[in-house]
């Protein structure tokens, strides 16, 4: 009885161990408050940012490009095609949290420092895409800001997914919220502005039919061993 | 709503009250004259896609819509409404200006000009302007224009820093001489380059105003720093029908909109009077460029708004006061502040766009309001030098147009003193302002916009006084030089080096066949100083200058010396040699006075001794600008934008993707 015991609670801990490393995958929250560092301090300090798959880098709007390699562009004038496009993400030590009141742009809404990306295209970058259920991000405090600011969510080639578009000059304190948006790698915060609170709620994306067969092969096995060990007892 | 039907009918009551005029006899329909912003769909009525768009903004870039009602004779006017793509904007009575008195000559009585202030709109696109206004017998004036919002992409870095290098009247012959006399050429090869030769892009500039293929100063460098045709004479301001020269409708600056957006500080810089139509030509907004007290007043009054924080050039004599409000005679103290020149603002301006009110106030002292706001004051080189890095700067180093390189370079070797002469013995170099404002702007940590403006270029040329203008280049490129620095430092920096215009048709037609002192020997005839001296193609060989320590030529009388034509020229005498002193400035106060009044008066009559006639093809004294397309190099963040062939108005948009939407 104690066997068979120690044999149910073997195999159930390999199921919840099986099913908690499910479950944390499911309910990733990203927190970033900016706080608690000097102004100044990289955005990838892992005072600031502890998350390993998470990283701040500079953003760049690029042409796609052709079968060969070059870049698309408009032959009249040189420059990438709309639709044609995507976002390339390049590390940047420029990519900081600043105190807002060092740039006159008013207090942090919260704490004392900001993500600062007022000469950035800021790119939050995921190492796995992500199925976000909910993104935040609060604005400075400031009167300066730009008009067609936007967030910009992207697949795992830079694509835009969806985009949420706000008036950063004249909704200083604003908090921009986003619904789900599925198989994200990447967002893009607009430059002009100071951003506080970041907030990003995800669940895994769904996971593949070889990985449901694994986990269903790896069930099935707890489940073969649970029968074997009641035989023999 | 309810605020907005009280303000109407306000309005309308205002206008009843403003044109009642007798008995209403329709005649003939009530017209719209003149709708601002101007296009080409309300100048020829028919909406052509294909025509250019003549009014473009930035997102939210702010500006007035205004327009001329003609009533029928007899009637007014009893209300407008202006809407934009259909939909009607608020009659607002605080920012909608209406005018029937001090209107241009020739406008039939009730002519009304009406106005709303600081309109702006955040969608990229092209839009339909309308007015209607309901004449007194119900009637109605009806008008369609339209303009363009262009968008910005977000796609990269942005430029925190702009900074252009402006060579009034720099062409590229203006260019190129700078470079044969500063760096020599041999074997068919430059041995050097200027510094704006090393700049990576390259492109040619379209200078045409609103009203002329030629522009002048003033819409040649605002076409730059707005992104809107301005007319002749006009800086900040579209054209209208009434007399005041401060109530022009406006479009917002580079400099306001950036400072407006990002808290960025603006910078001028310039070796003329800042009063001049360059420099004013960054944050001031009138319809005459001539009008020194209010512009002077402008920038003080309105930093604010443009975030002037460096002001550095000449023009003192519009700071100082002057209680007696006249110039003849003129002020000891090189005044000419007058009520004839300044600004008041109506009710509409100030509220529209917050600006101050202005006053006409010859005896403000302007020196001391700017150091009341934070300035500090230098008005000498060594004060310059020593002044540190304030947090706001003004600089006044000579009543007028500061004097040119030429003669500065020759005060500091002591070989002349026409320095002394305008009694300003230590004024800096364009490099040394230059210098010393990005230090204090750099001190702003949302960057700045700074306009640097090697200016008697232009105003040489116009005197065809080669060895002053060539020099003045070369002053031009060791500022060129200091920006450039700053941006290789600071990579978020981006330096643009152009012109508003070409100036004189100058043209590199070859160099002397003789020694400096055979030239000196020559009689002034066609025969001896043209025929025997000017070597064309192979007999112009490689001029050859001596640089001094100093970085400008020892001297500009070499043996073989490079020879300039110019094919937009009045007529004079020309005799190559240097000239011991420069023409007249009319600018300066003491003009009249001895030394100043012993310089030659005109073109027409220097060297009419010692030089053969030329005879020009322009009327006047003095040569002219033309329509010649101008090089435009770039550096830095975002130069990359700005190749190829560009109308003047698209640098604007060019600086605003690059400041706002970044590159990549």
């Amino acid at each position: 009885m104690i066997k068979k015991i120690n044999i149910l609670r073997n195999a159930t801990t390999s199921a919840i161990l099986a099913l908690s490393i499910f479950s944390v995958q499911a309910h990733a929250d990203y927190n970033f408050n900016f706080d608690g560092v000097a102004s100044g301090t990289s955005a990838n300090d892992s005072a600031v940012n502890p998350y390993a798959n998470v990283s701040f880098l500079s953003g760049f709007l690029t042409a796609d490009l052709d079968a060969d390699g070059y870049e698309i562009l408009d032959i009249n004038t040189n420059q990438p095609i709309p639709g044609q496009t995507h976002w390339e993400a390049y590390s940047d030590s420029n990519i900081k949290v600043n105190n807002p009141l060092s740039f006159n742009h008013g207090v942090a809404p919260s704490g004392t420092n900001a993500l600062n990306a007022l000469f950035n295209q800021v790119f939050i970058k995921f190492d796995t895409a992500q199925n976000l259920t909910s993104f935040s991000a609060q604005l400075d405090n400031s009167q300066f800001g730009i008009y067609n600011a936007s967030f910009k969510f992207l697949d795992v080639l830079g694509k835009t997914l969806s985009t949420v578009s706000f008036d950063s000059y004249a909704n200083p304190g604003a908090i921009i919220t986003s619904g789900s948006v599925n198989g994200v790698s990447g967002i893009i915060l607009s430059g002009g502005k100071l951003y506080d609170n970041i907030n990003i709620a995800t669940v895994a994306a769904l996971p593949e039919p070889e990985t449901y067969a694994l986990l269903l092969a790896g069930l099935g096995l707890v489940g073969v061993a649970s029968r074997r060990n009641r035989k023999n007892t | 709503m309810k605020s907005h039907k009280f303000a109407l009918n306000c309005i309308r009551a205002l206008m009843a009250v403003t044109f009642a005029s007798g008995v209403t006899v329709a005649t003939a329909a009530p017209t719209v004259t003149r709708l601002t912003p101007p296009s080409e769909r309300f100048a020829t009525g028919v909406n052509d896609a294909t025509a250019p768009m003549i009014a473009r903004f930035l997102p939210g870039q702010r500006f007035d819509l205004q327009a001329t009602l003609r009533p029928d004779a007899g009637a007014t006017f009893t209300s407008f409404q202006f809407a934009v793509d259909g939909v009607a904007l608020p009659v607002t009575a605080s920012t909608s200006g209406i005018v029937t008195t001090g209107l241009n000559t020739g406008l039939i009585a009730g002519t009304a000009v009406v106005s709303k202030r600081a309109y702006s709109n955040n969608v990229p696109g092209i839009h339909i302007l309308t007015v209607t206004a309901t004449q007194s017998d119900g009637q109605v004036a009806t008008a369609t224009g339209s303009f363009e919002v262009v968008g910005i992409t977000n796609q990269g870095r942005v430029a925190k820093n702009i900074i252009v290098m402006l060579g009034d009247g720099m062409g590229a012959a203006h260019r190129t001489a700078a470079r044969i006399m500063a760096k020599g050429y041999a074997q068919g090869k430059a041995k050097g380059r200027l510094a704006m030769d090393t700049f990576p892009v390259t492109g040619m500039v379209m200078t045409a105003s609103l009203d002329t293929i030629v522009t002048d100063s003033a819409p040649g460098m605002a076409n730059y720093v707005n992104g809107n045709k301005q007319a002749s004479g006009q800086e900040g301001v579209w054209p209208d029908d009434t007399v005041d020269a401060f109530d022009n409708p406006r479009m917002e600056y580079l400099s306001e909109y950036l400072h407006r957006l990002q808290g960025k500080s603006l910078g001028i810089v310039s070796t003329a009077d800042v009063f001049d139509a360059t420099p004013a030509a960054n944050a001031v907004h009138t319809s005459n460029r001539g009008n020194g007290t209010g512009i002077a007043d402008q920038y003080l009054d309105d930093s604010g708004l443009t975030g002037l924080t460096v002001l550095m050039g000449g023009g003192r004599k519009w700071f100082l006061p002057n209680a007696s409000n006249s110039v003849s005679p003129q002020a000891a103290n090189g005044s000419q502040r007058r009520n004839a020149n300044d600004y008041k603002l109506s009710s509409d301006i100030i509220s529209g766009w917050g600006t101050a009110p202005g006053a006409l106030d010859p005896a403000r002292d302007l020196i001391t309001d700017f150091q009341t706001a934070g300035f500090t004051y230098v008005s000498d080189n060594a004060s310059l030098q020593s002044v540190g890095t304030p947090d706001k700067l003004l600089g006044l180093f000579a009543y007028s147009n500061m004097n040119v390189s030429f003669d500065k370079i020759n005060g500091r070797r002591g070989a002349t003193s026409i320095v002394n002469d305008y009694g300003f013995p230590d004024q800096p170099m364009l490099d040394e302002m230059a210098s010393k404002a990005i230090n204090v702007l750099a001190k702003n940590p949302a960057g700045f916009v700074l306009m640097v403006e090697g200016a008697s270029i232009d105003k040489q040329a116009h005197n065809m006084d080669s060895d002053r203008w060539i020099e003045e280049v070369i002053e031009f490129d060791r500022a060129v030089q200091v920006a450039k620095d700053y941006a290789t430092a600071n990579p978020d920096t981006l330096v643009i080096v152009t012109a508003d215009h070409e100036t004189g048709g100058a043209s590199i037609i070859g160099a002397s066949t003789v020694t400096d002192s055979v030239l000196r020997g020559k009689s002034n005839t066609t025969a001896s100083m043209r025929d025997s001296v000017v070597g064309t193609y192979q007999a112009a060989k490689f001029p050859k200058y001596t640089i001094a320590a100093d970085g400008y030529p020892a001297t500009t009388d070499v043996d073989g010396k490079m020879l300039i034509g110019y094919g937009a020229n009045a007529d004079r005498y020309e005799a190559w040699v240097s000239n011991t002193t420069p023409v007249q400035d009319s600018q300066q106060p003491f003009i009249g006075s001895a030394p100043l009044n012993t310089y030659p008066a005109l073109v027409a009559v220097r060297n009419s001794s010692t030089g053969y006639l030329v005879t020009g093809q322009v009327p006047g004294d003095t040569a002219v600008h033309t329509a010649t397309d101008i090089p435009l190099s770039a550096f830095g963040r975002g130069s990359a934008l700005f190749t190829g062939l560009m109308d003047n108005t698209d640098v604007f948009f060019k600086f605003g993707q690059a400041a706002i939407g970044g590159v990549k």
